[in-house]
């Protein structure tokens, strides 16, 4: 008789039929080591994984994802950029063009944050009420020109 | 938060909980959770020892077995326990919910 064939004491249902095979009993611990790694890119710390709190896990997962679509978004800005950027300098890769200058970078980053979105509207804002006041201005001195 | 229970016996506070470590632990000691429908006796108790390893790892097996005599509601302690003792398997599948975790109280009566 084999030594396997009297060894260990797990019921033919709990090793699956036979102890040649492996048992279908499932250990939680193979999984935990199987995650450490995942988790520990993640940035979460040895220790943390697996002496502290185990709802740590669920949070930097969730973290993982916010990074992952902070990147995207970043990504994304840098390709708006580069297109911009593409079609300003396009007079002067065009040979056929008249116009060989190229447009001007744009001045400022492209506001993402609300308030520099409402600054940039102010500012825009300003700068036309300025130009509206020298228009007034320079009319306002054409006239007076006129009774000289 | 994971799912913690808390209690004061004999003046002392204590702080039930399962890490991944101590899940580990107690399946490489034979623990199998699995079988508790067939051996409720053996692994209630021992479900109940496992809790005390991540906080209070030193406390000696006799004050446990004192502990576990003493609390009341029995099966409905041994259900949290099992969630408890599922909490760390669960976090790593599940998506973050505030709202379904809790911590449990116990009083003992005496």
């Amino acid at each position: 008789m084999g030594n396997e064939l009297v060894t260990g004491s797990d019921s033919p249902a709990a090793t699956g039929g036979g102890n040649r095979r492996k048992p279908v009993v499932s250990r939680y611990g193979e999984t935990f080591e199987n995650l450490c790694g995942y988790y520990m890119s993640l940035g979460m710390s040895y220790h943390d994984y697996w002496d502290g709190d185990c709802e740590m896990a669920r949070y930097y997962r969730d973290m993982d994802e916010k990074v992952k679509e902070r990147q995207n978004e970043t990504l994304w800005l840098q390709g708006l950029y580069f297109y911009e950027a593409l079609l300003d300098a396009s007079p002067a890769l065009n040979g056929m063009s008249r116009k060989h200058k190229p447009l001007p970078y744009r001045k400022s980053p492209i506001p993402i944050t609300e308030a520099r979105s409402r600054q940039e509207e102010e500012e825009k804002n300003q700068e036309k009420l300025n130009a509206g006041m020298e228009a007034m201005k320079q009319m306002m001195a054409g006239v007076n020109q006129k009774f000289k | 938060m994971a799912k913690q229970m808390t209690f004061t016996y004999d003046g002392k506070e204590y702080t039930l909980e399962f890490t991944r470590r101590t899940v580990k632990q107690m399946e490489d000691e034979g623990f199998v959770a699995q079988d508790i429908d067939r051996k409720p006796m053996t692994l209630l108790p021992a479900l109940f020892a496992g809790a005390f390893k991540a906080h209070h790892r030193f406390v000696k097996q006799d004050v446990i077995d004192e502990i576990y005599k003493g609390m009341p509601r029995k099966e409905e302690l041994v259900g949290k326990l099992a969630e408890m003792y599922n909490d760390p398997i669960a976090a790593l599948m599940e998506e973050p919910d505030e709202k379904s975790v809790k911590n449990v109280e116990w009083e003992t009566n005496w």
